[in-house]
């Protein structure tokens, strides 16, 4: 299960920011979507957000996820402008503020992860994440 | 914002409904040639007459609308091919119209046609956008389920809507496919109960919140009314269409589609109003959509559509608004493209009295409204188009 999500390295959130302008664009793209400028540059930004929504997954078309099913994503409003769709810590809630890390999974995809930023009894953030795989988020 | 010139003068006519499959062998190339040799049929004309294709496809590739041309034996003089998904059929409409009436084109075929083998969807979603395969599919790999979950959780959260409303969607669209003969989940009643036990796809959505991906074709003919009535063929003509695309992108969920950016001019262009509509074909990908459409082309507020579906039949014969009469895609299946054309066809049945057991009795106008292209969060493409039935044009 391989993905490009083209997301530069796994650590602290690093999103596309314009030199020219300052918007911070996510999805990944090739000019600002608000000036147009190319001058894009991968750089550290604030990974605060809010959860919008969120999902849990029962079914997925790539045999990889079916075997760690049932899976959260949420919908996140990070502070620095873009909506982010995320790998969600188990118990995160709408409304709940998470920061957001890139993380590498066992196939070494680069993946963004939330986690909630004030964890409870309910967030069993460790068990999350070894059972998605995914190498331990330093902040 | 300037009046769009009308639409007068221009019919619809001929609707094709071809070769539903949930599993097929054939390209889709195939699908839609084989709906252009139905639309010549229907019409009783030449293969040479065509002199326009607008065509919709998300399997085509490596071929396009132009390499059809060859593969079919044709010269044409206009072509289209619509990358809209679940509006490609009223856009299609939109600028098939535009062709006729200013005489780049005589007969235009307008045909939507995909095919579905085991694991085709799984590749198509796999690799849809840029966006998508960067940013929505490595989460999960759900495929469209991911953002309509999202998209369904948050409107309930938002206004309470329960899954019996959705419920309402699909089990009355199911009443109505089993008089529709096309539809493939046709044979299959759906109760109540069987919509609220079936297994969670990606909560809050279940599997008959879904659509059953298959094969298919769609179709129809643009040409004026001059011609279709000499060549004796009952028509349909529109009064206003319109299409928006990314509209209030600033959203950070999509609780609306396009349709309020354009809604009032709509009914203004076509001089009648809801009451007016005698059925209405809503994008169904999942059974929210089309309340965001019941919504959004203004059949009840933002918000109020769970309270809309509780107090209104949707079935064909229900007294109601008749919606979705052949049972849309949550009955008949998604027929790749094809799919942003059923509703436009099944309705050009109906205005033609040519439904079968699915007529709505005196039907004269319709409402057709096309939604798709989920490039990561969101459908990108939202369209309308408000149809007549053509004795009733003076």
């Amino acid at each position: 299960m391989i993905f490009d999500t083209r997301l530069p390295s796994s650590g602290a959130l690093q999103l596309q920011q314009c030199i020219d302008c300052g918007h911070v664009n996510y999805p990944p793209r090739e000019l600002c979507g608000a000036c147009l400028s190319d001058q894009l540059l991968w750089q550290k930004v604030d990974d605060s957000g809010t959860i919008l929504t969120h999902s849990e997954l029962q079914y997925s078309l790539e045999p990889g996820y079916a075997e760690r099913l049932p899976l959260t994503i949420s919908s996140i409003q990070l502070d620095c402008g873009p909506i982010a769709l995320a790998h969600t810590a188990s118990g995160c809630k709408t409304g709940e503020r998470v920061s957001v890390k890139i993380v590498r999974d066992a196939d070494n995809n680069r993946l963004l992860a939330a986690i909630p930023q004030q964890p409870n009894a309910s967030h069993d953030i460790g068990a999350w994440l070894e059972t998605m795989g995914f190498q331990e988020i330093r902040s | 914002m300037s009046q769009a010139a009308s639409y007068q003068g221009v019919a619809l006519v001929c609707p094709v409904t071809y070769g539903y499959a949930k599993t097929s062998e054939q390209t889709a190339n195939w699908f839609i040639g084989s709906v252009l040799r139905e639309l010549i049929a229907s019409a009783g004309i030449n293969k040479q007459d065509i002199d326009g294709m607008a065509v919709s496809s998300f399997g085509l590739a490596p071929d396009s609308v132009s390499f059809l041309t060859q593969h079919y034996d044709m010269s044409c003089r206009w072509l289209e091919q619509l990358p809209f998904g679940g509006t490609a059929g009223v856009i299609a409409l939109r600028r098939a119209a535009r062709a006729v009436q200013c005489g780049d084109a005589n007969i235009v075929a307008c045909i939507g046609g995909d095919t579905a083998e085991k694991g085709s969807f799984r590749e198509l979603a796999a690799d849809f956008s840029r966006f998508s395969n960067a940013a929505s599919y490595p989460y999960g790999s759900a495929g469209p389920n991911l953002p309509f979950a999202l998209i369904t959780q948050r409107y309930m959260d938002e206004y309470g809507a329960t899954r019996e409303d959705f419920g309402q969607i699909a089990v009355s669209q199911r009443y109505n496919a089993q008089h529709f003969s096309g539809a493939l989940l046709g044979d299959k009643a759906l109760t109540m109960d069987d919509y609220l036990t079936a297994r969670t796809i990606s909560s809050p959505l279940h599997l008959y919140d879904c659509v059953m991906p298959c094969a298919g074709g769609e179709g129809f003919l643009v040409m004026s009314t001059d011609q279709a009535a000499s060549l004796k063929l009952p028509y349909v003509t529109m009064l206003a269409a319109d299409e928006r695309h990314n509209a209030f992108g600033e959203d950070p969920i999509q609780l609306r589609g396009g349709w309020p950016a354009f809604r009032d001019k709509l009914y203004a262009e076509a001089g009648i109003g809801t009451n007016d509509i005698d059925l209405l074909q809503t994008y169904d990908d999942y059974p929210m959509i089309s309340m965001l459409q019941l919504e959004g082309l203004g059949f009840c507020e933002p918000g109020s559509a769970p309270q809309f579906v509780r107090d209104t039949p949707l079935t064909f014969d229900g007294g109601g608004l008749p919606h979705n009469t052949s049972g849309g895609q949550l009955s008949c299946g998604q027929a790749g493209s094809a799919a942003g054309f059923l509703g436009l066809v099944e309705s050009l049945r109906q205005l033609t009295h040519t439904a079968g057991d699915n007529q709505v009795a005196n039907a004269r106008h319709a409402m057709v409204s096309g939604y798709g292209m989920i490039n990561y969060d969101r459908g990108l493409c939202s369209a309308a188009a408000i149809l007549r039935a053509g004795d009733a044009q003076s």
